[in-house]
């Protein structure tokens, strides 16, 4: 079994050099698989490590695009800025809806935080004025780095800001899970009354981590407004939601890494087949099943398991 | 153990390089391509596929002699209606297959989404299908270019035909979303320019099932004509429900834009029903027959209205190209500003100002004829262009 510190220091050196090897297109989808998959990490926290499904992940993510679209068209801050603010606006708005959310548990959690994440969606689609209603805002741009800094318009330049914000991500979150308070979500997963029992109190816990889980994927939002150019109501549907969850169990639930694969591979079937078909959606599906059924644990569980067989 | 861990993971690996390194070729003389990023699945598809079908056709026909002595080339992706998946495949069209010319696009939404890129893309954007007035007024730059009669344009003609109508008093109902507004919005400010009533107006949300406190609404208002903005399916319901509860007898359901998608799936209860149409088969031009006959060859139908709209820009594309000489962006930008073209339904004129073709507007009605399987548009009123084409840059009428 190859040491996973080695694994780390493998995917860092090829993060930063694969972008001079790719072309062009290959660039743009690999930022765009790097902000599904922060996105699907921080699904994975709550989900994977407090075992609170969430069926309105997608919410943050929106927040965190309209919040930084409206701050880099209206004020042409810098990017960080703008993503600062959409981690900002999302981490708030998710304090009361956690606050109400996490009083239920399993399916009533599952169907409150839809419910919240489909009433921000209806504000999203309604208040025509500030977020353009079902046309969205379009023409985000990608400022500059810093006040009088650097432009982020290349390619190259704005994958380094998202890869960088991942890999941070991805090691700020890490450590969360390997904290006493990490340790302290994980034992509420694993039997929430015994934690009671022992004398704590589990909702103060899953308040914070679903507020941490939210302003992640608000920063995953706020990177894909100016990538792409635009946000809309459809970012916080609850389709892209399930597509979260589906991203997340392919990948490997509670592994964080596995998430962010499960994002590429979710995204790269679809890239991939919706070129030659219009039915892609049901070898997502297949393909879902099969890894559901013959991977349990997600690609990353698997592997894991595999090799700790050896 | 190790062995096969490695293999596993090699093969992943290599299954995904794969799936990234896709073949690219950039000859300089090879096919002009043109991509269509369209919503083939979902609830819009049919629009993207009316798209389709006219590109088949187009193909067909362009096929012998070709633009410039090069092949065209037509790459589909499917957007699913989604404006993230649209700009994301565009991007792909872009990137990967290089095509200098991006049209197919089915929603105003996904439009706005991907015409916002193509500036930083040096990519000409033709719309043959998006409404929205702000694509030529609010958010318009050189590299977009728009075929079609936008929504504004529709509202207007329909306006003026009935304007001289004997009906004074109007209902609006237009479904929750820009679309909807905008229409009932653009409608009731010139119904009440032509010194009538709007006597009440309604916005159901998008995918309602029932219609029957609407259908009590208008019924109430007293209302001799309602207007109606509501997309593919939800007229469908709307109008087999009127019918139902005999309201288009006393109230006459007049259409944003009337479709032959409704008509087929409606059939005689939609008879009666007046409104506007961006291209209505029906036309009565030499080229029009012409390409009517064409296309019922190639699909066994009658072309509907994208149809006949994306058609027609293709060719126009075809012509400029050949015109400029070269698929070179910028000369082919230069080439297309102030130059007409010949339509199915009549001339067209390209505005440099905003890029909107100023074209004829059509009231039609929809009528019963033995010679066709469905009811079919009938063309009440011809309006030439001058008189439906906003403002430049505007959604405004003078």
């Amino acid at each position: 079994m190859i040491p996973s510190r080695l694994w780390a220091l493998a995917a860092l050196v090829a993060l930063a050099v694969v972008p001079w090897v790719l072309a062009r297109h290959q660039l743009s989808l690999l930022t765009d698989l790097l902000i599904a998959g922060l996105f699907a990490m921080s699904l994975d926290l709550i989900m994977g490590y407090t075992g609170m499904v969430s069926f309105g992940h997608a919410a943050y993510f929106g927040l965190g695009a309209y919040a930084s679209a409206l701050v880099l068209l209206h004020f042409a801050q810098p990017v960080p800025v703008a993503l600062l603010a959409g981690a900002l606006l999302a981490g708030a708005v998710a304090v009361p809806v956690g606050w109400f959310s996490t009083r239920a548990t399993g399916i009533y959690f599952a169907m409150l935080t839809l419910a919240f994440a489909q009433f921000l969606y209806t504000v999203a689609y309604k208040w025509r004025d500030l977020t353009g209603g079902s046309d969205g805002i379009a023409g985000v741009p990608k400022t500059a780095l810093f006040w009088g800094g650097p432009s982020l318009t290349s390619p190259h330049a704005f994958y380094f800001v998202v890869a960088t914000c991942v890999v941070v991500s991805l090691f700020v979150c890490l450590a969360v899970v390997r904290s006493p308070f990490g340790r302290a979500l994980q034992a509420i997963r694993e039997n929430e009354r015994r934690f009671t029992s022992l004398g704590r109190d589990p909702r103060p816990f899953k308040l914070v981590v679903f507020v941490i889980a939210a302003a992640f994927a608000g920063l995953a939002g706020a990177l894909f407004a100016p990538f792409r150019g635009f946000a809309s109501p459809e970012v916080m549907f609850w389709v892209f939601s399930g597509q979260g969850l589906m991203m997340v169990i392919m990948g490997g639930i509670g592994t964080l890494v596995g998430p962010i694969l499960g994002a590429m591979l979710f995204i790269l079937i679809q890239e991939v087949l919706s070129s030659y078909t219009e039915h892609w959606m049901i070898f997502t599906g297949v393909v879902f099943v099969l890894i559901v059924i013959f991977l349990p644990g997600g690609l990353v569980g698997t592997a894991r398991r595999l090799g700790a067989r050896a | 153990m190790r062995r096969r861990d490695f293999l596993k993971i090699s093969v992943a690996g290599a299954a995904g390089t794969s799936l990234l390194a896709a073949p690219r070729y950039l000859r300089a003389q090879g096919p002009i391509k043109i991509g269509m990023p369209a919503a083939l699945s979902g609830s819009y598809a049919q629009y993207g596929i009316q798209a389709k079908r006219a590109a088949d056709l187009f193909s067909k026909d362009i096929k012998a002699k070709g633009i410039l002595g090069r092949p065209v080339e037509f790459i589909f992706e499917d957007t699913a209606g989604d404006p993230a998946a649209a700009v994301r495949k565009a991007q792909k069209l872009v990137e990967k297959d290089g095509v200098k010319f991006l049209t197919g696009v089915a929603l105003s939404s996904e439009a706005l989404a991907v015409s916002a890129k193509c500036p930083e893309w040096k990519v000409l954007f033709m719309s043959t299908i998006n409404g929205a007035g702000a694509l030529t007024a609010k958010s318009f730059h050189r590299y977009f270019f728009r075929v079609n009669t936008s929504g504004p344009m529709g509202a207007r003609a329909i306006s003026l035909y009935l304007a001289e109508s004997p009906m004074k008093r109007f209902f609006a109902l237009g479904s929750d979303y820009a679309w909807g507004r905008d229409s009932a919005a653009s409608f009731t400010q010139q119904i009440t320019a032509a010194k009538k009533d709007i006597v009440g107006s309604d916005y159901p949300p998008v995918g309602t099932k029932d219609f029957a406190s609407y259908i009590a609404k208008i019924r109430q208002s007293r209302a001799e004509g309602v207007y109606l903005a509501l997309p593919g399916q939800d007229a469908t319901i709307y109008m087999k429900q009127a019918h139902q509860f005999g309201l288009n007898r006393e109230v006459k359901p007049i259409m944003e834009i009337l479709e032959l998608e409704n008509m087929k799936a409606v059939g005689d209860a939609m008879v009666g029903a007046i409104g506007s149409s961006r291209y209505p088969f029906t036309v009565d031009t030499p080229k029009n027959k012409e390409f009517v006959k064409r296309f019922h060859e190639l699909h066994g139908m009658y072309p509907d209205m994208f149809d006949g709209e994306t058609y027609e820009g293709l060719e126009w594309l075809a012509q400029v190209i050949a015109k400029a000489g070269t698929d070179d962006v910028e000369k082919v930008i230069e080439a297309w500003e102030d130059s007409t073209y010949e339509g199915l339904e009549g001339p067209f004129l390209m505005r440099k100002c905003d890029h909107q073709a100023v074209q004829p507007g059509f009231a039609v009605e929809c009528v019963k004829d033995p010679k066709y399987p469905h009811p079919i548009p009938k063309i009440l009123a011809t309006y030439p262009g001058d008189k439906v084409t906003p403002k430049c840059r505007t959604e405004e009428f003078s």
